[in-house]
């Protein structure tokens, strides 16, 4: 019983750690979906000009 | 970093752990973290270059700079500890105001409202105030708003509004799912390269990775490098597993029942297994980069920051040996003020008119001199240093902190 338990649980983890992990792949896909069409033929910024930001 | 910065996280874990038990180990570690940024990595360069010794020229000229893209310097830890502490403080400060009844809402209100603020005051330490970007007025195109502080706010409040809806189980599915997603994109999102070309997957190079491909088309204003800014749109994401991997220590911590030496023991050996799964997620093609903040990355942090709060926690907490940390603590109670105000308290000039005189004059003396070079440098390093730490001191004596 314990040993069932056991193994529903850590099948129910793994489920939902994929089920995360889907989530965040959708994110992603969806963020660059989004700029693809929001391509406004800026493909390098417009100026870099390094600051100085410590601890980054 | 909020609560990061301010003094009540440890109060908070005091509370939990019973009265006269306070966790000093991590006021004096976000110190020794803010140590390097407000001057530590200055004395040791000018060290460096007095004394000309090797290893300590090994340690500041390749360990004290970041690396450009690919791999790990211990500059590269500075940042992400400030999220991975940040995240310790979670379960005493959320969970602890939940087990205490406290709405729900209330506290979405204030995560968020941190958030925010945080978010704010990196756009403020970018220049936001002075209104004039790339020699133009009010030119946004010109402005950044990406931040260090705004990337820790931002990753702050996803891990909080997981760590407010789970439990530990909750969180390392969380932190793993967010991990492998993310390690899953990496490879089979394909985008079209900065400067035009083909769409391609599994190109991990600042032109070619879909991060920057998100802050050149979606970013507003400019972003920190050409391609990409390395506080980027997406890496809040990556930046949340972070804080909560810093959240799971911070319960482990928290734990009744537990010696000491066994809370030591788990931290660091979580710490040894999350290297050694860096690696793996390495090998398994996302490698180890601060600027996309990796997979590989993350718990490549994360486990030295594990493996720093053992021994933070081990010497302060467990042996009780605090004198030596206090100019840390003094730093670590007040990280945001310091962070902020080095860049309107000229601590330069300060010290200058203080010690600049006998500095200059130790400076000639030939007996301080190593091969000819002066030993004011060193001195000036280190006087800014103590300026710096005198004036914490005096906050930290009134009792002033800056919570944010």
């Amino acid at each position: 019983m314990h040993e069932r338990l056991t193994a529903r649980l850590l099948l129910i983890t793994v489920i939902e750690t994929l089920g995360v992990a889907l989530l965040v792949f959708v994110l992603a896909w969806g963020l660059v979906g989004l700029a693809g069409r929001m391509d406004t033929g800026r493909h390098t910024a417009p100026v870099a000009v390094p600051t100085a930001s410590p601890g980054r | 970093m909020k609560e990061t910065m301010a003094q009540p996280s440890a109060t908070a874990v005091a509370s939990q752990a019973g009265p006269g038990d306070r966790l000093a180990s991590l006021d004096a570690l976000r110190g020794f973290d803010m140590f390097w940024i407000i001057g530590g990595d200055g004395l040791f360069h000018a060290l460096a270059e007095y004394v000309g010794w090797g290893p300590l020229r090994y340690f500041s000229d390749i360990q004290l700079e970041h690396v450009a893209w690919k791999g790990f310097h211990a500059e590269d830890l500075i940042f992400p500890m400030f999220l991975f502490l940040s995240g310790v403080t979670l379960p005493l400060t959320l969970s602890r105001r939940l087990d205490r009844g406290e709405p729900k809402g209330r506290l979405y209100v204030r995560v968020i409202r941190r958030a925010v603020l945080l978010v704010l005051l990196g756009m403020v330490y970018n220049g936001l105030l002075h209104l004039k970007w790339g020699n133009e007025y009010l030119n946004f195109r010109q402005f950044r708003f990406a931040s260090v502080l705004g990337l820790i706010g931002l990753s702050y409040l996803l891990a909080s509004l997981v760590v407010l809806n789970t439990q530990v189980r909750g969180r390392v599915i969380w932190m793993v799912g967010i991990l492998l997603g993310y390690w899953a994109a990496s490879q089979w999102i394909a985008v079209p390269p900065a400067g035009g070309g083909p769409a391609q997957a599994g190109v991990i190079t600042p032109e070619g990775f879909f991060t920057g491909y998100i802050d050149r088309h979606l970013l507003p204003g400019r972003t920190y490098q050409l391609t990409y800014d390395p506080e980027g749109l997406f890496l809040p994401v990556a930046g949340a597993a972070l804080a909560l991997m810093g959240s799971l220590c911070g319960t482990w911590l928290m734990g009744q029942g537990r010696s000491g030496i066994t809370k030591v023991g788990g931290l660091a050996m979580g710490g040894v297994c999350a290297l050694v799964l860096a690696r793996l997620v390495q090998a398994a093609g996302f490698p180890i980069i601060k600027c996309c903040w990796s997979s590989s990355f993350v718990l490549f942090a994360g486990g030295w920051a594990m493996l720093l709060l053992a021994l933070f926690y081990l010497v302060v907490d467990v042996w009780q040996r605090r004198g030596w940390a206090l100019p840390f603590t003094v730093i670590g109670t007040n990280t945001i003020l310091i962070y902020m105000g080095s860049g309107i308290i000229d601590f330069d000039h300060i010290t200058q008119r203080l010690l600049g005189g006998i500095n200059g004059y130790l400076d000639t003396v030939t007996l301080l001199q190593v091969n000819g070079q002066g030993i004011g440098q060193v001195l000036n390093a280190a006087s800014f240093l103590l300026v710096e730490v005198l004036f914490l001191y005096f906050l930290y004596r009134k009792k002033v902190f800056l919570r944010v």
